[in-house]
């Protein structure tokens, strides 16, 4: 994990006070609530259906135990006893109170936490693969650049009003596991010659009602000038980005209308007029910054086998070894991936006591160390594969041992219209119905990174479009309504579904996605993904099996 | 409020605790939706203006006209899901987060 230094401690203390004063200065009165939404939403705090929302920031989705321990006492004073981990590897709560928030955001900095940018037209929270640092198929570890975006990101003064949000995702893989080319800025990160990084960057993915995959815009960037770079780009975006209309401000939109070649002529001459003594230090910062991460201190020859009688009589044990457990760098770890989605549980949830558990857990087992993925999920990033069976046991006591990773079972969804201000219908029980009915069919079946995802509105939280099989909940004459789509992928070949016929109600999802779930195992050929499957045979039998 | 519902009901959100309130017969807020005074499409507006000085005062944030019906005589039915959800909380399926995650 990365060190913070005074320099944050401090300032997330001063933006603390801040907050409070402006909260003071609102309920008494002297500033209304027009002049107060977009300094609440700068701290993250929404107001939601039922109460207010505050959204709290996990930079690239690294957490100490002691953090999530901390965001477990939080749930409990401050709100109902659990948290949503989001899309964008942050967390929610559901139910503070403004009157409170002030002393949340005083107990977050007391961990070094925060809710800056979570929300708002600015640059926010960088995601990156879960797996970085640790993934044994990584190229380059993301993080020390993760950590160097988040320093220059924060509090940008040049970049506090952009005419929309703006999202980066960062890979050091070949395999993608951070969706880059579903964002603002994706970011691939390579070994070049003497020991040096290299950047690949993909310009304009994002989701929402106009569903971009990116475009491929500078290849091979030396990483003492991506800084710069990434500052032409975002400057040429908040000079020719649309205000005129919120649903055209982001930069796909921008790239749609003037044109890939224009568009980097327009950054290349930017990148040219920049003051580059202002970014001298990006090399030594970097070099800082790996020198700062905290790495764990792998036993050389640590021992691999788990060859207890216990571990071999468990099934369960096999089934969840073999579903969350990925392989590691280093010889003699693994990581474990913690699914937060219980057969007819809240996707991304977890209460309090789990939260207080997994804690514990990390800093037994971990390193002290956890992830929160892009799915939803959480990670255990450094264990030894002759602790994953007490690890196992561990998880199972506090339910959230579920061997589902990657299966249809693992469902991202949105909070929808149970706690969405924007939704159109609700995705959370739709998500609970969907995977208690399909988890049975998943447990018989040898399935292989099936992925289903759930929008509760044309916003896409839930990444609906970049999912195998996506379903967007729509309001249709007051009636709630699920359109399917199939054939999304959001790895390195990332793709948007393709709608495959008119929308179902509520009650008919979980048999409509069994029925693609069935048809895909009926005619797959060998170890093909559904997505490929669905590119070889077409859009009518998969319809043909839902519609009949 | 439109042509298909009986009447409307007024609520906001509390400004301090972002709570969803409802606007009473007696001009005040409450937390509980049998609390709510019924409105017709002739005193609807009128009342709206009423609640929205409450805005003004920093007790409430962003009262609106909701559309419902009286079934049977007493029971009160809120004519969007949306507002339904509002009012009743949120309808996720019987887990073990259900009952924390209801409305206050």
């Amino acid at each position: 994990m990365y060190r913070y230094d005074e320099l944050d401690q401090s300032l997330v203390e001063q933006r603390s006070a801040e907050f409070r004063s402006q909260v003071e200065r609102r309920l008494a009165g002297k500033i209304s609530e027009a002049e107060f939404k977009p300094l609440r939403l700068m701290n993250g705090l929404y107001l939601q259906l039922h109460a207010y929302m505050l959204r709290v920031a996990i930079p690239y989705g690294v957490l100490s135990s002691k953090q999530m321990t901390k965001l477990a006492d939080i749930a409990d004073k401050y709100d109902k006893g659990y948290g949503h981990f989001t899309t964008r590897q942050n967390i929610q709560y559901n139910w503070p109170k403004l009157i409170e928030t002030p002393d949340i955001l005083d107990e977050l900095a007391s961990v070094q936490m925060h809710a800056i940018q979570t929300s708002g037209n600015c640059i926010r929270n960088v995601t990156t693969d879960p797996f970085a640092g640790v993934a044994a198929d990584e190229e380059v570890d993301p993080r020390p650049l993760c950590e160097l975006l988040r320093q220059w990101s924060t509090l940008h003064p040049e970049f506090a009003y952009l005419p929309r949000k703006f999202k980066f995702a960062v890979t050091g893989s070949a395999v993608d596991r951070a969706a880059i080319k579903v964002h603002d800025i994706g970011l691939r990160l390579k070994s070049g010659p003497n020991n040096t990084v290299l950047t690949d960057i993909w310009v304009g993915g994002g989701q929402g009602r106009t569903p971009k995959i990116a475009q491929f815009f500078k290849s091979a960037l030396p990483i003492r000038d991506l800084l710069p770079y990434l500052e032409a780009i975002m400057r040429v975006y908040n000079r020719y980005g649309r205000r005129d209309n919120k649903y055209k401000a982001r930069i796909k939109i921008l790239l749609a209308e003037t044109g890939l070649e224009t568009l980097q002529q327009q950054v290349e001459t930017e990148y040219e007029s920049i003051d580059r003594t202002a970014f001298e230090f990006i090399e030594s910062e970097y070099a800082r910054i790996v020198g700062s991460l905290i790495q764990p201190e792998y036993l050389a020859t640590p021992e691999t086998s788990t060859s207890d009688a216990s571990t071999q009589s468990s099934p369960d044990f096999k089934a969840w070894r073999q579903q969350n457990v990925k392989p590691h760098k280093q010889p003699g770890y693994s990581i474990a991936v913690v699914s937060l989605k219980p057969a007819g549980g809240i996707p991304g949830d977890a209460t309090s006591d789990q939260m207080r558990a997994i804690a514990d857990i990390a800093k037994q087992y971990s390193c002290s160390e956890l992830r929160v993925t892009h799915r939803q999920n959480l990670i255990l990033p450094n264990v030894l594969e002759s602790d994953l069976f007490k690890v196992w046991e561990s998880l199972v006591k506090i339910d959230l041992a579920e061997a589902n990773i990657d299966l249809p079972s693992d469902i991202i969804a949105c909070p929808g219209l149970d706690y969405c201000a924007l939704a159109t219908a609700r995705s959370i029980p739709i998500a609970q119905s969907v995977s208690k009915k399909i988890r049975a069919t998943e447990k018989k079946t040898d399935l292989k990174g099936v992925s289903v995802n759930i929008s509760g509105c044309i916003n896409a939280c839930a990444h609906h479009h970049v999912a195998n099989i996506g379903v967007l909940g729509l309001n249709k004459g007051g009636v709630e309504n699920y359109q399917l789509t199939l054939g999304g992928r959001n790895d390195q070949n990332a793709s948007i579904g393709q709608r495959i016929g008119p929308g179902v109600a509520a009650d008919d999802v979980p048999q409509a996605i069994e029925r693609i779930v069935n048809f895909y195992v009926d005619v797959r050929k060998s170890d093909e993904s559904l997505s490929d499957t669905f590119d070889r045979v077409g859009k009518e039998p998969f319809k043909e099996a839902v519609y009949g | 409020m439109s042509s298909k519902a009986t009447h409307a009901i007024i609520i906001a959100n509390d400004l301090r605790t972002g709570r969803i309130v409802y606007f009473t017969n007696a001009s005040d807020w409450s937390e509980s939706v049998q609390d709510a005074e019924l409105l017709s499409s002739d005193s609807a507006q009128e009342r709206l203006a009423i609640a929205a000085i409450d805005e003004t005062n920093n007790l409430v944030i962003d009262p609106n006209l909701v559309d419902a019906n009286v079934n049977a005589g007493t029971e009160l039915q809120l004519a969007e899901i949306r507002e339904q959800i509002r009012v009743s909380g949120p309808t996720i399926l019987g887990s073990n987060h259900a009952a924390t995650s209801q409305a206050a």
